[in-house]
């Protein structure tokens, strides 16, 4: 068994019920990809948001087209993407990318 | 030295950082890119606190889309380039200050000119592209780079110090895709005075900084919150340093 501590922001928290850490348990071995078909499984996360070409529509009815997860603080793109093993106790923040000036 | 008419011109913040500050804040050299939604915001608090010189780049012209948020453009500039329109508004805020705005596009093979002997770079970016070319340069030249973005309610902004903090490419290795994204004015005002408030620190010297930290601004929810991050010590962009 694996427990990890995931920190969702901004709408994925709205999408999550505003709960600042939730505390997953998953099989051990565990990957990001396994850890968000819990969360949508069981969390309530909209299959829209996705790490790859997902669009998730906004309170305003604009588009979010994708997430980014961190895993202890580095981006999982830099490590193994959705294959990125998970360990007892680490952290995974989930947040949508803000990109406008 | 400072004139006594900046003494009492700059008089309730120098109670805050001293003489010595302002005299820093008189001596910085400050890069900005864009002067839109931020780009307004962090030119105009910039140039009320005294910077000693300032360079703003965009090749933008003003658009009546751009006036609800873009405060350093008017209603009678539009059609104007935003390069003049800020460096006319910014020179009447405070003629102390050294301003120079150039119309042109930020890209591969002028940046390095364009940024210069400036000590610092603030992102008032709309687009990750533009952002990766300054996280670059600041890298490369060993300049600090204030991120700051922002979508509908929305903000995110991060202070990079390179070969100290994770850079934009650690936290984004791959560049969000590019959108037409809706914002309300009053979310580039609290982002670009976070970007102000770290710039003046740094300057200054004063406080501590979101160093390895991407602070979130949760207009809808009336929230900040702050996300650990950290070097990838294989980042393309700064791994090596």
């Amino acid at each position: 068994m694996v427990k990890v501590t995931v920190k969702p922001f901004l709408f994925i928290r709205d999408a999550l019920g505003d709960q600042r850490e939730i505390e997953v348990k998953l099989d051990s071995p565990a990957t990001i990809s396994d850890l968000l078909s819990t969360l949508r499984r069981d969390y309530g996360l909209p299959d829209e948001i996705t790490v790859g070409r997902g669009v998730f529509k906004l309170f305003d009815g604009n588009e979010v087209r994708n997430m980014v997860v961190l895993k202890n603080a580095r981006s999982i793109k830099s490590l193994e993407g959705l294959e990125t093993e998970l360990e007892d106790g680490e952290e995974i923040a989930l947040f949508p990318p803000v990109i406008g000036g | 030295m400072l004139t006594e008419n900046e003494l009492e011109r700059y008089e309730r913040q120098i109670r805050t950082f001293g003489a010595d500050g302002q005299e820093r804040l008189k001596n910085a050299k400050v890069f900005i890119a864009g002067a839109g939604g931020l780009g307004s915001a962090i030119s105009i608090y910039l140039t009320s606190a005294g910077i000693g010189r300032m360079r703003i780049v965009d090749h933008e012209k003003i658009e009546l889309s751009n006036l609800n948020r873009q405060i350093l453009h008017w209603d009678k500039d539009i059609g104007k380039k935003k390069a003049s329109s800020s460096e006319e508004k910014l020179k009447k805020i405070n003629p102390y200050v050294r301003v120079e705005a150039i119309s042109e596009t930020i890209e591969e093979n002028n940046i390095l000119a364009l940024v210069d002997d400036f000590d610092l770079i603030v992102d008032a970016m709309d687009n990750f592209h533009t952002r990766y070319l300054l996280n670059r340069i600041a890298v490369a030249k060993n300049i600090p780079l204030f991120h700051g973005a922002i979508n509908g309610l929305y903000g995110q902004a991060t202070t990079i110090i390179p070969g100290k903090t994770a850079c934009l490419k650690c936290i984004f290795p791959e560049p969000p895709p590019s959108m037409t994204f809706p914002v309300i004015g009053a979310t580039c005002g609290v982002i670009g005075c976070i970007q102000v408030t770290e710039v003046i620190k740094h300057l200054v010297k004063m406080g501590s900084f979101l160093e390895n930290k991407l602070l979130l601004w949760d207009g809808l929810n009336a929230k900040i919150d702050e996300i650990e991050i950290e070097r990838n010590p294989g980042c393309e962009d700064c791994g090596w340093k």
